[in-house]
């Protein structure tokens, strides 16, 4: 797939999205982009905003099974990735495949389960598996982990951990919609608009994921980029403001999404413009501030804004 | 009182009371004595009157009011012999009669406004506070501006960590775009293809930095450069600066072919040319500034004519100031009310001065021990306050001092009734126009007419050596009263509003804030960057409850404070128990707090899980703070 063919798709893939998720058009492009480079979205918004809407509507384009698990303070490990159970008539353990037995997975509110169920999607996300009982077995492909959580409450949540965080490949935040769009999402329900019955075209199959990952990781990127990327990554590591920097895995999730954006735009090189709009959502969720920091109110975003206007972009003026 | 001629005035007053014989005669000698005709003085007064500060006398462009006109104009040759400029006022219409000449608006403004009429005033003054708003206005405008894009630049500081220069740096360089541009076109020349490209790049964003359509920064992409365009020419910029990413970018090494077409499509951008289009914009406030400059040249024509009794006009007393300063061996002007005087001061001379019971109350103790009070026109308070008569009529006859030739100029006042204390200094007729006498242990003077010390009489033949001799100013140390006494500004901006020069500051202030946005940052030195300092204890709790206040976590905020406070509490009233309860007991003075305050204590500590309301949490906070202020001073 050249990246002429690339970019149809996914623009058309994305308009099919788009014209049930309204004025969220950043957020599905992201969505797309994540499910192509093969990674994880963690959706953080306040409820309402249209995050399982996005998810049912991204599996119908895509193609993709779907499942939805609603985390609970009271979820068991087995309530996600299922478990053995008796069967009286064989007499006999039998595996009964939890939600995650998905190719497409909406993990709603996944921050108000507890730190064990929340791990036990730490190797389905990483391995794409799942191990009960000293048995793995692996995830149908493609697999992509779309989670959502809510920045609001902090009473009776469990923030996620670092490790968990880290396995998610971009985190998106889902802002309130302008007045136009509002406006225009009550015009289409008074026309008759049912969120619960989503008749979304087919835009891509998995062979068509597959071939754009493919498409993708043939994007040349030059070497000023890489050496772009890995100040962006380092600098979260000697800011003052945090704590726990990048990981090498952010490199990496940068190049990899940055490469996918280029094709998505239809080039077959990437440019430094892929790595500024991405690096917000990359890193965001990567690093971990002092508390004085926090206590000033400074956000990850203005210490990675900080950090974008401090770093020089390769071949610019200045 | 160190001066002769007060102790002589003395002496003659008690000699005269005494009833002792040849009193008159020795007397007249006395205040011969202190009015001494001094014709330096006189004419020092007179050289001073038309040396040219004041324009009433010199300024051919003067015009008098309707009652000044009148006297002045019928002192000739008196006054008028060396004043051109008061001869000539007196041939011109008073300013009550009708409206200027044309040839007394010197300026282009003022003569263009008299052939326009009243209407050519209105605008001038509509002109004057329209550009005043819309100055100010811009200047508002451009600061906003240079605030808001500076704080779109947020400025967090990073460490600078050991790091190889970044590739395809340009930064130091501060070439102009027209170098650049010359330099991509020999690098291209060179067979450097992609070098040449990234200079072009950087050419196109200096160029369109030059004509101030963007701003470059190290950090800034085409994305953010494109955002900042104007529409007029944003597709025709990123179509480029687009081709020119792709070249750069791409694996493959760029056509010559390529590069040739961008450096001409760059040629071809719809952008004036940087040279001229600089100068336009840095030129942009010049218009603003000369119109600007232009009313406040062209309307200083169209202030009031200046009132008579101003500091230098016909009626003011600028001139017998002068005169005292010269004299006296101090001079000071008192612009405050009176609360006390001045410990070295000898000789108080009120001008007309409104003062009011307090103020004389404050002079007649100074008079009282010892001081010499001159009052120019007394008021009835000063009559009151001192028990001495202050009422004065209009006098028609001329003018008499002793061994002095005096004329009156403006109407001429006397006392009404003769205090047979007083010693006259100066007569009108039977009036006594000026008298002194003992006052305690001090004098007073008092003078019926304000005429004998304004501008326009001491020009006149002896009356600067009568108006000196009736202050007694030789080797006196004086306190200057007058209409200014109690009527200081508050404050310097009053100051500038009273002398009418608050629009004139204004524009100014405007003119200056413009130049200065105009010169940029050269404007001003340089100063450092604002180190931020350690923030206190205060700000730290402050910032640490809105964080709890954000995430709504009141009820843990309480349970941690009922633990402190049980704590406390163990500790001020020593309770073997530390159970709420005999905790709450020992603390409180009677049942009914020892309740609230248990209960308080018992359930803060589970608030969480009691699901009350914020307001409650805060009333258990109360409860709480009282019972920790209560044992305080155990």
């Amino acid at each position: 797939m050249d990246t002429a063919e690339f970019k149809q798709k996914f623009d058309r893939a994305v308009d099919e999205v788009a014209s049930v998720v309204l004025g969220q058009r950043d957020v599905v492009e992201h969505a797309l982009l994540a499910a192509i480079s093969g990674g994880h979205v963690l959706l953080e918004g306040v409820p309402g905003l249209g995050k399982t809407l996005l998810v049912r509507a991204l599996s119908q384009v895509l193609g993709c099974s779907f499942n939805r698990i609603q985390f609970t303070p009271d979820l068991m490990p087995s309530d996600v990735t299922g478990g053995n159970v008796f069967n009286q008539k064989s007499g006999d353990f039998e595996f009964i495949p939890g939600p995650v037995f998905t190719q497409l997975l909406l993990a709603d509110e996944i921050n108000r389960a507890p730190a064990k169920t929340q791990s036990s999607l730490l190797e389905a996300m990483q391995e794409r598996a799942v191990t009960t009982d000293g048995v793995t077995r692996a995830l149908p492909m493609p697999f992509l982990v779309l989670a959502t959580q809510n920045p609001l409450e902090s009473q009776g949540t469990y923030p996620l951990p670092e490790a968990q965080l880290d396995r998610f490949l971009l985190k998106v935040n889902v802002a309130y919609p302008a007045f136009e769009v509002e406006k225009a999402l009550l015009h289409a329900y008074v026309a008759g608009f049912d969120p619960q019955v989503l008749t979304l075209a087919r835009v891509l199959s998995v062979d068509d994921l597959v071939a754009m990952r493919q498409a993708a990781s043939d994007v040349a990127v030059d070497h000023s980029i890489l050496d772009y990327i890995t100040r962006l990554v380092l600098a979260t590591r000697d800011h003052k403001s945090i704590d726990v920097g990048a990981s090498p895995r952010a490199s990496v999730g940068l190049l990899v999404t940055a490469r996918t954006q280029a094709a998505s735009q239809g080039r077959n090189f990437v440019v430094p413009d892929d790595v500024k709009t991405l690096a917000r959502s990359i890193l965001r969720h990567r690093i971990v501030l002092y508390p004085d920091a926090e206590l000033e109110g400074i956000s990850p975003d203005d210490v990675i804004a900080s950090i974008l206007v401090e770093t020089s972009v390769p071949g610019g003026v200045a | 009182m160190p001066r002769l001629g007060i102790w002589l005035v003395s002496a003659c007053v008690s000699a005269f009371a005494l009833g002792l014989p040849g009193a008159q005669r020795a007397c007249a000698t006395e205040d011969a004595a202190r009015l001494q005709n001094d014709e330096a003085l006189d004419r020092r007064a007179r050289e001073r009157l038309h040396s040219g500060d004041f324009a009433f006398c010199s300024s051919t462009n003067y015009r008098l009011w309707r009652d000044d006109k009148r006297e002045l104009c019928a002192q000739k040759p008196a006054l008028l012999a060396d004043c051109p400029g008061l001869q000539l006022a007196c041939q011109r219409p008073a300013w009550e009669d009708e409206a200027p000449d044309k040839d007394e608006s010197p300026s282009w403004l003022g003569s263009l406004l008299d052939k326009l009429g009243i209407a050519g005033d209105v605008f001038a003054r509509i002109l004057f506070w329209a550009l005043l708003v819309v100055g100010l206005a811009w200047l508002v405008r451009l600061w906003a501006k240079r605030f808001a894009a500076r704080q779109t630049v947020s400025v967090v500081e990073i460490p600078t960590s050991e790091l190889p220069p970044t590739p395809l740096s340009f930064e130091g360089d501060d070439r102009s775009a027209a170098e650049l541009f010359a330099a991509a076109r020999a690098m291209l020349e060179t067979g450097a293809i992609r070098e040449a490209l990234h200079l072009l790049y950087r050419t196109t964003m200096v160029h369109l930095a030059e004509n101030q359509l963007i701003v470059v920064h190290k950090s800034k992409t085409t994305r953010d450069y494109v955002a900042e365009l104007p529409e007029s020419v944003r597709r025709e910029v990123r179509d480029l600066a687009l081709s020119l990413d792709e070249q750069r970018f791409r694996p493959e090494t760029p056509m010559e072919s390529a590069a040739r077409s961008l450096l001409a499509r760059f040629s071809e951008l719809p952008i004036l040319p940087s040279a001229t289009s600089q100068a336009a914009r840095s030129a942009r406030p010049l218009p603003v500034l000369l119109l600007l400059l232009l009313a406040l040249g062209g309307c200083s024509d169209l202030e009031l004519p200046e009132d008579p009794v101003a500091h230098r006009g016909p009626r003011g007393f600028g001139l017998f100031e002068e005169l005292v300063s010269e004299n006296a061996e101090s001079m000071s002007k008192q612009i405050r009310r009176v609360s006390s005087v001045d410990e070295e001061t000898t000789t108080v001379i009120s001008l007309s001065t409104p003062l009011v019971t307090f103020d004389w109350n404050v002079l007649h103790d100074w008079v009282e021990s010892g001081g010499h009070l001159v009052v120019v026109e007394p008021n009835p308070e000063f009559a009151k306050v001192f028990d001495l008569d202050a009422k004065s009529e209009e006098c028609g006859a001329p003018l008499l001092a002793p061994e002095l030739r005096v004329r009156s100029v403006g109407p001429l006042r006397g006392f009404v009734a003769k205090r047979p204390e007083g010693a006259a200094l100066a007569s009108c007729g039977s009036k006594v126009v000026a008298d002194v006498s003992v006052y305690g242990e001090g004098w007073v003077t008092r003078v019926a007419s304000r005429s004998l010390f304004e501008n326009r009489a001491l020009g006149v033949a002896d009356n600067a050596s009568l108006a000196l001799g009736l202050a007694d100013v030789d080797g006196a140390s004086v306190q200057l009263f007058g209409p200014w006494t109690g009527e200081g500004a508050h404050h310097p901006l009053e100051s500038l509003r009273r002398a009418g020069l608050g629009t004139w500051a204004a524009h100014v202030m405007v003119l200056l804030g413009l130049y200065a946005l105009a010169r940029g940052r050269r404007f001003g030195s340089p100063q450092d960057e604002r180190t931020s300092a350690r923030r206190a204890f205060v700000e730290h709790a402050e910032a640490l409850g809105a964080q709890y206040a954000r995430a709504s976590a009141s009820a843990f905020s309480l349970s941690r404070y009922a633990e402190w406070t049980r704590e406390i509490l163990r500790k001020r009233v020593a309770s073997r128990e530390d159970t709420p309860r005999s905790l709450a007991r020992a603390s409180t003075k009677n049942d009914a707090q020892a309740t609230e305050l248990s209960r308080c204590l018992a359930l803060a500590r589970t608030a969480s899980e009691l699901g009350e309301t914020e307001k409650q949490h805060l009333e258990r906070f109360r409860v709480l703070e009282r019972a920790v202020a209560g044992t305080r001073s155990r």
